[in-house]
């Protein structure tokens, strides 16, 4: 039987019976002890867990039995992100979910064949509802008049004005950068990779690898749109994310199952779209995660199951498709440029290494300040000569022109005590002028999803913070081919969405330029 | 990927360079002729002892302090290289091409600085629990062992190890560049002092098969760092705890790889 995972918003009329046993059998896993594998608070704890947020948010009662050491630490805080494993961790994952819950709407007298459904939300053009949720994640009851768990108070999910109604921007739900990108595997400094760059297994681990960028847009900013926060500085011991907008607690909203159902979804879809568009076949992936900690999630009973990447590869092979592989993006979009100009075609670089090689970089870190902190980027001018030529050669069809020829802007060691930030970012917006006048100046959006606990010193992450990575190479061949390329610098501004007080702690370690080329 | 292709991206990695580096210092210390202070050194303080006596091991702290330093280096470039492919790629990656060597340069400067302080250190402890074993050189090893033991078991000790993994801001021009690879180094080296000096400190006592011990505490210095960051809590020093605790599911895993994935669907 292959189980088919319906879209959210097509589902019918409220308390539809996808929803209604979905909320069910989540009432049915919150009764469960955090000790049982089954239960819902040790499921989210496998994406996830802290002590403190799980208590401050009422998940957690200190002194509560939790299960021993090393089954927390087999178990436990396993997610995978800015990694090549980002999307073949949380399918598996998925699973084990979906099953579960199966299983106890099974128990509790539903269909056989329920499936966890999908929020399609990158396709609001059409369909502008799917920006929100539907009214069954708002209402208190059950039709039969039970607590409502697919429901949570505002403190739990703020949404993006704070006032627990959700409705998804559609500048943060940029789909194109990630689905016209070729390659699946990114590499540092250089295209973080449609799927994430290439590690091991990746939960915490302190190189300040750059999020994929499935995992960039849509996927950070959905979760920090959802969760949001109260507004308070981020030093403010008042200070409070919802539950979407931290790694460590994301899993224990409903809406976090679904959300990722379609990120899941999305990972096929760009499959889907081109021939070019293939896994990596290396055996670092396929057999992955190397050595150390494996992928494990339990079944139904709570029993161990253990994952290799090559087994989540392969749709039919496990048995549940989507409603729909409805791609958004047109495939004769011209935006974003570069990704049509540089990148949606497979070369000789893309099939070889490619040579990643830093050409520039700001002096100091950057401590971000109101709604604008810029900063200069001095080049290196061998490096932007060497990218100005190719990139002209490119321009003029010559025959020398190299087949691949990217420019990288990379944001590394972003540090923050928050998770809910979203950054524009702009590169030479001219002196007096708003951003949003200059889109052809946009470098892209990036959200904090998981900076929190990767800033702490005190955390296993060891206080790297995150990394992003993002093209410019339209940006810059548009001003080597206008005359406005300066081989010595170039100005950076990041636009936070929030206005950051001085008491509010994100910081830009080095802000740097890559060429990815031959 | 292919064969090639694999050994290519292998070889544009820092670890056959490091490798390289750490098998010098394997064969320095295994040539080392049998007079010079390097092998005694390196291997035992308590050899040391016993050969020269006290009188001897004095006058080499005095007489010899470089040879002593020169033997001390050896013992670091047999032993810490392999725990560098971390930094190593960071600095790669981070900066000019025409910089790369500078780059790394400063950053084994730093790292030697404080490594070379804390060998000082060292010797001294393990001059001192020679001293307190008494008769017995190998009592004086056991201390060493129960004190790394009862370190291991520190939230400090795994604090250590995670900031190992940290990776800093380095600037691309200027001397600015040396005075953050140098900082690198040195921070690194610290969090590297404070989780790896048992592993340096016990094959200063053992008495005999010191180079043996230095083997042993390499690979596991290396076992270690690769391992994921964990944390920072009081711990049962040694790994059996949880890989006796995680041998059923282990052993499952292994059999449930040569199941079909339809027997993970659930009974329905």
């Amino acid at each position: 039987m292959t189980y088919v995972r319906k879209d959210l918003w097509n589902l019918g009329e409220t308390w539809n019976p996808t929803l209604l046993w979905y909320a069910k059998a989540v009432q049915e896993l919150q009764t469960r002890p955090i000790t049982d594998p089954t239960s819902w608070r040790f499921l989210a704890a496998i994406h996830g867990f802290d002590e403190d947020l799980w208590e401050t948010d009422g998940y957690y009662s200190p002194g509560e039995k939790l299960p021993a050491l090393p089954d927390r630490e087999l178990f436990w805080d396993q997610c995978q992100h800015r990694t090549w494993f980002f999307l073949p961790w949380h399918r598996p994952y998925l699973i084990a979910f979906e099953n579960i819950v199966r299983a106890a709407v099974v128990k509790l007298g539903g269909p056989a064949d329920w499936s966890l459904p999908y929020w399609d939300y990158d396709d609001y053009q059409e369909r502008p509802e799917t920006l929100g949720l539907p009214r069954e994640f708002y209402e208190k009851t059950l039709p039969d008049g039970t607590p409502n768990p697919l429901a949570l108070p505002v403190d739990l999910r703020y949404g993006m004005n704070g006032d627990g109604v959700i409705t998804l921007a559609p500048v943060q739900l940029d789909l194109a950068r990630a689905i016209t990108e070729v390659q699946y595997k990114g590499v540092q400094g250089g295209s973080p990779g449609f799927g994430g760059p290439v590690t091991g297994f990746q939960h915490g681990r302190n190189r300040d690898y750059p999020f994929g960028l499935l995992e960039s847009s849509p996927h950070n900013n959905v979760h920090n749109m959802v969760g949001g926060d109260n507004g308070e500085p981020d030093t403010s011991p008042s200070y409070h994310e919802g539950l979407m907008a931290d790694p460590r607690t994301a899993g224990l909203d409903p809406v976090f199952w679904l959300h990722h159902a379609n990120i899941d979804r999305l990972w096929q879809v760009w499959l889907n779209r081109d021939s070019s568009h293939q896994n990596p076949t290396e055996s670092d992936f396929v057999n992955g995660p190397p050595a150390g900690r494996p992928f494990i999630f339990p079944d139904v009973n709570g029993e161990s199951t253990f994952w290799k990447v090559g087994q989540t590869l392969d749709l039919n092979a496990l048995g549940y498709t989507y409603e729909s592989f409805h791609d958004p993006v047109p495939k004769a979009s011209k935006a974003p440029k570069e990704a049509v100009a540089f990148a949606a075609r497979p070369t000789v670089a893309a099939v070889k290494e490619p040579v990643v090689e830093l050409i520039g970089a700001n002096s100091t870190s950057l401590k971000l300040q109101g709604r604008k902190s810029a900063t200069q980027v001095r080049l290196d001018k061998p490096g932007v000569a060497r990218v100005a030529k190719n990139l002209s050669a490119k321009g003029l069809h010559a025959a020398s022109a190299p087949a691949h020829e990217r420019v990288f802007l990379n944001l590394e060691n972003i540090r923050a005590r928050r998770n809910n930030l979203f950054l524009e970012v702009y590169v030479n917006v001219p002196d007096g002028e708003q951003p949003g006048a200059h889109p052809e100046l946009r470098a892209g959006g990036v959200s904090l999803f998981g900076a929190a606990a990767a800033s702490d010193a005190s955390d296993p992450h060891g206080g790297g913070g995150v990394s992003a990575s993002l093209e410019i190479t339209a940006i810059v061949d548009a001003l080597r081919a206008s005359g406005g390329l300066d081989l010595e610098h170039l100005q950076v501004s990041l636009y936070p969405d929030k206005d950051l007080g001085a008491d509010d702690d994100v910081s830009v370690g080095r802000i740097s330029i890559y060429r990815q080329g031959e | 990927m292919g064969v090639r292709q694999t050994a290519l991206v292998w070889l544009h990695s820092p670890w056959p360079w490091l490798a390289t580096a750490s098998l010098a210092g394997w064969a320095a210390l295994l040539a080392a002729p049998a007079q010079s202070a390097l092998p005694a050194f390196c291997g035992s303080v308590a050899e040391l002892l016993v050969t020269l006596g006290w009188r001897g091991v004095a006058q080499a702290l005095v007489l010899d302090p470089l040879g002593l330093w020169q033997a001390w280096l050896v013992m670091l470039l047999a032993m810490m290289p392999l725990l560098l492919a971390g930094p190593m790629a960071t600095l790669w990656q981070r900066s000019l091409v025409r910089l790369r060597p500078l780059a790394v340069l400063s950053f084994v400067a730093g790292y030697v600085l404080v490594w070379s302080a804390a060998g000082i250190a060292l010797t001294l402890l393990s001059i001192s629990l020679t001293l307190l074993a008494g008769d017995s050189l190998w009592h004086a090893a056991a201390l060493g062992l129960l004190a790394g033991l009862l370190w291991q078991a520190t939230p400090l000790k795994q604090k250590s190890l995670n900031r190992c993994h940290a990776s800093p801001r380095i600037s691309a021009f200027g001397w600015h560049v040396v005075r953050d690879c140098l900082n690198y180094g040195m921070t690194k080296g610290g969090w590297c002092v404070l989780a790896c000096w048992p592993a340096m400190l016990l094959p200063m006592l053992v008495p005999q098969g010191h180079l043996l011990v230095m083997l042993l505490c390499s690979i596991w210095l290396v076992r270690e760092r690769l391992r994921m960051p964990r944390l920072a809590r009081w711990r049962w020093p040694l790994p059996q705890r949880l890989a006796v605790a995680g041998l059923p599911r282990l052993t499952k895993y292994l059999s449930s790889r040569c199941k079909s994935l339809a027997s993970r669907v659930p009974a329905r």
